[in-house]
């Protein structure tokens, strides 16, 4: 293959690019493809699994070869624009190209068929596999990730229109044109340059990636503008034209992947919009009457033809007789039985009559001419249904779907799409039914794209990007895998870099024949977006601290300056985990915080919780249903601790559900269960109950949250001046005015000693989070972070929704069986939780856990074994160095476990098993009397 | 010169969150179904519930020429076929917040928590904008 250029490079347009290590010149704008090709430089490419030369194929987004390297990462040469700099090599291979080491394995195809890592390499006992994985796996992958460490700036943008026509083809424009009623928004969107209808948004250089329910489309827009990488559009349409082409359809024959072979449109592509000749003599190999059609339109732009080979006898159309006026051989009835050379030399031509003869013709460029592949990608993926259309050997979309309506080549109607784009718009825009345009699919196509090899032939592909070729696809048929979905995972047919684009046809045209079906039988693969590559950038988030929400209490500034470690906790909050002083390590910053809370005081800030405000006459019916417990007995001014479980009687969430007046309560619940739980009370609130005459509200964010615990902590109050109701009992509550404002003191916490939670305004948190501190310096009070508190509360024996409540374990499992009023006749959950209560089938329990070493902290998560075997009975929930204990404590769910109390277990651990007694899971103030004061 | 686009943090004012059978006076955004967030501290006398909000939101005036174009970043309202008074819940980025109109523009608040992440969002949306317009 000896490309050059048929119009010199403008002196103002020359600029310089780089492939692999050597400088070549090109027009400033024109693909690296259309460089590379006016420079003859025809082995471009490694092909992926047996190292085959290869070049380019196609013209565009459609190529199956040709990947290279930039410091940007991987992209396609046959969309990389060509610009003063631009420095790009091969891919998968070394040390390039033309001479690849790993090229030695094509001679050892007969050991890499279809599915051959199972059946190759896998030796009875598997003993060969891991070292032929390893290798493998260090043959595989194509390119490298980017080196750059500038993150891609890609904006995203929601769009809204009356009508999207996708692709500005003749088919599109004619839509487009048809689009002008006032107040009517369109959207054109162009993988190229898009044309500017004045009436019309036209978004160029922008590829609809996916069309999904209710007519939302992603379309990814290249470099919209200086310093904008790529801005991904959300485009929501009422309508929608996909008049979005076709590919040609490559032909199947011996060496048809050899560099020099390529499609016949992308030929003319290059001479027509780049003017570069891929060859000085093409040879066209063609099904139907587009290779003669191409043939003189290349020779029209100065490319030399040296002959066409037609699969059919007497066809051509007029520009037959004009070629051959020209004296350009036609070679009718054969086909490319083989193609010589590597870049192509020449080509063997075999007779489709089942005669032997052949003949050679020589050439340096084999042209491909197939027919086409409607892109029905876009009307798959919503799930439009596609048809198998015998004229057009393709499936094409199966009428409108959903608002989008397939249009021109798309539609298999690439001869009329003027007429059927504008169709389709008068169509999408609510016009009176019309009636179909005929088909037009390619001219006196013959059905038929493999040729028989010629003798001694080489590999034929139908699958470039994977290296598939048809005998895999027969041979995968033979073993086995002759369903079109099961072939596409055996052989990877499909899904490389144009996922199927130019190969999925001739699969499955050769799966058919392998099977005797007709095409429509075999059916086709299932299409998935994206219908291009896309950055992942374009989807995800560059990072830093924007990549996803966060939130911060009142007093998050206050426990940043403290220098506390922060953590991310459940519902994007972000908590201190600890204050460490100079120099101290967060087990010595752990324990001395939880010792302040158990002979002092601490102090926590807990307002992430959730919090909700319940009221109405029915209010307390409401909460009986919602809730495991029964809360419409609470006395105002009173709280209880409450259960909601799962549907299925399992643990939902907990929490304090407190009595605030007679029509109107005051619920806690998990800071990660806060908005399921609003979820869950609006629901039960307008679905399951509407009968009941009662509100919900979420009070979660005007609350602020402090809890004030220890043994010190109503000195502390006092000295803060703060007064609640000296008779407020545990699990009481009282309003109060703190800070000029209403705010709410209760008795309870969540660490087992005297305690006080003061929900207060948010704005007002500092303040009284400041005078609390101060007041409590000469009680020695500390602030406690997330990490004491795990500690104090598995002292305690306090379940955690995030630790205990597993989605397994049910109220009775985590001994919290009083909380179950099951004597109500109805609340979520409780048939389930009868049928549990019936089930003699044994359960996960939770009980404590001593590791029989006090010093070892077991590991949280870790299995309990039985002591006797190797087998799971639970695993290991929580665990802590307790320093008012002085050793080591666990709680964990294990199956029956109560009744291994005082009993050993075994705890798998790192490197062996610790040994560990089971014990009732309260080691500290088991009866409660230090919170109750 | 109007501006491209303007984000400004909104000081605080008494919002009351009512919960009622009839929509209540005044401007609101129907947070749930029978309950409003309403400007200022009004008590209307059929209400179920009156709570106090007013450290609950954190509110955004978004405006100039450019301000839907920079919402479309992270909102899927269609912002030219909203009502002259709309106002409602929407989805910004990732999280949920309140939309209603404002002089010269919309007025977004959120969860309390978030407005130093949104404030941050809004931020980066406003430096990757440069063309004009939306769709």
């Amino acid at each position: 293959m000896s490309g050059y250029r048929l119009k010199p490079v403008e002196p103002d347009a020359r600029v310089t690019v780089r492939f692999d290590g050597r400088d070549f010149e090109a027009r400033r704008g024109e693909s690296l493809a259309a460089t590379l090709l006016a420079a003859g430089e025809t082995t471009v490419a490694r092909s992926f699994k047996y190292h085959r030369p290869r070049g380019i194929v196609a013209h565009g987004a459609h190529e199956p070869n040709a990947l290279v390297q930039t410091k940007d990462g991987m992209a396609l040469a046959t969309q990389l624009d060509a610009r003063e700099g631009l420095d790009a090599r091969a891919v998968n291979c070394w040390p390039g190209p033309r001479f690849d080491l790993a090229g030695v394995l094509d001679r050892f195809g007969a050991l890499l068929p279809a599915g051959f890592p199972y059946k190759t390499f896998m030796g009875p006992g598997g003993r060969a596999w891991p070292f032929f994985e390893r290798v493998i796996r260090a043959l595989a992958g194509l390119g490298t990730l980017p080196t750059q460490t500038r993150p891609l700036r890609i904006e995203k943008r929601h769009a809204h229109c009356e009508l999207l026509i996708v692709g500005a083809g003749e088919a599109g424009r004619a839509a487009a044109a048809q689009a002008r009623r006032p107040g009517l928004r369109t959207i054109l969107a162009d993988d190229g340059a898009c044309p500017d209808f004045g009436h019309v948004t036209s978004l160029g250089h922008t590829t609809v990636l996916a069309r999904h329910e209710g007519g939302l489309f992603l379309a990814l827009e290249r470099a919209p503008h200086p310093g904008l990488d790529a801005r991904l559009w959300k485009i929501r349409a009422g309508a929608a034209v996909l008049a979005t082409g076709a590919v040609e359809r490559p032909l199947v024959f011996a060496g048809n992947d050899r560099p020099g072979v390529m499609l016949l449109s992308a030929i003319l592509a290059y001479a027509r919009r780049d003017f570069v000749a891929a060859g000085r003599r093409v040879l066209i190999a063609c099904n139907n009457d587009e290779g003669y059609d191409g043939a003189l339109a290349l020779a029209e732009a100065g490319v030399g033809i040296v002959g066409i080979v037609d699969m059919r006898l007497g066809a051509g159309g007029p520009a037959r007789a004009r070629l051959e006026r020209s004296g350009v051989p036609i070679h009718e009835g054969m086909a490319i039985g083989a193609a010589r050379g590597v870049p192509v030399a020449g080509a063997r031509l075999v007779r489709l009559d089942g005669t032997d003869a052949t003949r050679d013709v020589a050439c340096d460029a084999i042209a491909m001419a197939g027919g086409h592949t409607p892109l029905v990608h876009l009307h798959s993926h919503a799930g439009g249904p596609l048809a198998y259309a015998g004229d057009a050997a393709a499936f094409l979309p199966a009428g409108a779907h959903e608002g989008a309506w397939s249009a021109g080549a798309a539609n298999g109607r690439g001869l009329a799409a003027a007429a059927d784009g504008a169709r389709a718009a008068r169509l999408a825009l609510g016009g009176p039914a019309e009636p179909e345009i005929p088909l037009s699919p390619a001219g006196g196509l013959l059905a038929r794209w493999e040729s028989p090899p010629a003798p001694g032939a080489d590999k034929a592909f139908v699958d470039f990007g994977s290296d598939v070729t048809a005998a895999d696809i027969r041979l995968a048929a033979r073993e086995g895998y002759d369903g079109v979905e099961l072939l596409k995972r055996y052989t990877a047919t499909g899904m490389a870099l144009d996922q199927g684009r130019t190969s999925n046809m001739n699969a499955l045209d050769v799966l058919a024949r392998a099977r005797g079906l007709s095409p429509d039988r075999a059916g086709t693969t299932t299409f998935r977006p994206p219908f291009l590559p896309v950055p992942f950038a374009a989807f995800a988030d560059p990072g830093g601290p924007l990549w996803k929400p966060s939130r911060v209490t009142p007093l998050t500034a206050w426990h940043e300056t403290r220098g506390a470690k922060m953590y991310e906790s459940g519902a994007n909050w972000r908590r201190p985990g600890y204050y460490p002083r100079a120099g101290e390590t967060l087990d010595a910053a752990c324990a001395r915080e939880c010792a302040a809370v158990r002979e002092a005081a601490g102090i926590y800030d807990s307002s992430p919780l959730g919090k909700f405000e319940v009221a109405g006459p029915d209010a307390g019916a409401f909460l009986d249903f919602v809730y495991a417990t029964r809360l419409s007995d609470l006395k105002p001014g009173r709280g209880r601790y409450a259960l909601q479980l799962h549907e299925d009687g399992r643990l939902f969430d907990d929490g304090i559900v407190f009595r605030l007046a007679p029509e109107r309560f005051f619920v806690t619940t998990t800071t990660g269960n806060a908005d399921a739980c609003l979820q869950r009370f609006s629901y039960c609130r307008q679905v399951l109950r509407p009968d009941l005459r009662v509100v919900v509200a979420s009070v979660t964010e005007q609350w602020a949250d402090l809890v004030l615990c220890g043994p010190r902590a109503r000195d502390v109050l006092a000295a803060a001046a703060i007064d609640p109701p000296r008779d407020l009992p545990f699990m009481g509550i009282a309003g109060i005015e703190l800070a000029g404002r209403p705010a709410l003191v209760a008795r309870a916490g969540f660490t087992g000693e005297m305690s006080f939670e003061m929900f207060v305004p948010a704005s007002s948190a500092p303040a009284i989070w400041d005078r609390l501190l101060s007041a409590g310096a000469a009680f020695g009070i500390a602030p406690v972070g997330s990490e004491a508190n795990h500690v104090l509360r598995i002292e305690k024996g306090f379940i955690s929704v995030g630790h205990e409540g597993d989605g397994i374990a049910g109220p009775d499992d985590l001994g919290l069986g009083f909380a179950v009023h099951a004597d109500k006749p109805d609340f979520v959950g409780r048939a389930a939780l009868m049928r549990d209560r019936a089930d003699p089938a044994p359960r996960p329990q939770l009980v404590g856990l001593l590791a029989r070493d006090p010093a070892f902290v077991l590991p949280e998560g870790a299995a309990v074994l039985r002591a006797d075997a190797a087998v799971g009975r639970g695993f290991v929930t929580a665990s802590c160095a307790s320093g008012a204990l002085g050793r080591s404590l666990a709680l964990a769910l294990i199956e029956d476990g109560r009744a291994l109390i005082g009993r050993d277990v075994a705890v798998a651990i790192d490197g062996g098993i610790a040994g560990a007694h089971v014990v009732r899971p309260a080691f500290y103030d088991p009866q409660g009397a230090r919170q109750r004061g | 010169m109007a501006e491209k686009v303007l984000v400004r943090r909104l000081d605080p004012t008494p919002a009351t969150l009512v919960a009622s059978a009839t929509r209540p006076a005044g401007v609101g955004v129907e947070i749930e179904p029978g309950q409003w967030l309403i400007d200022g501290d009004a008590r209307p006398l059929d209400a179920t519930l009156v709570l106090d909000m007013r450290d609950a939101y954190v509110g955004f005036a978004v405006t100039g020429d450019e301000a839907d174009a920079l919402l479309a970043q992270g909102m899927a309202l269609d912002f030219a076929r909203l009502a002259p008074d709309f106002a409602g819940r929407a989805k910004l980025g990732e999280i949920a917040v309140l939309i209603d109109r404002w002089p010269g523009g919309w007025r977004v608040r959120c969860e309390r928590s978030y407005a130093e992440w949104l404030a941050g969002w809004f931020a980066r949306a406003a430096a990757l904008m440069s063309s004009t317009g939306g769709i």
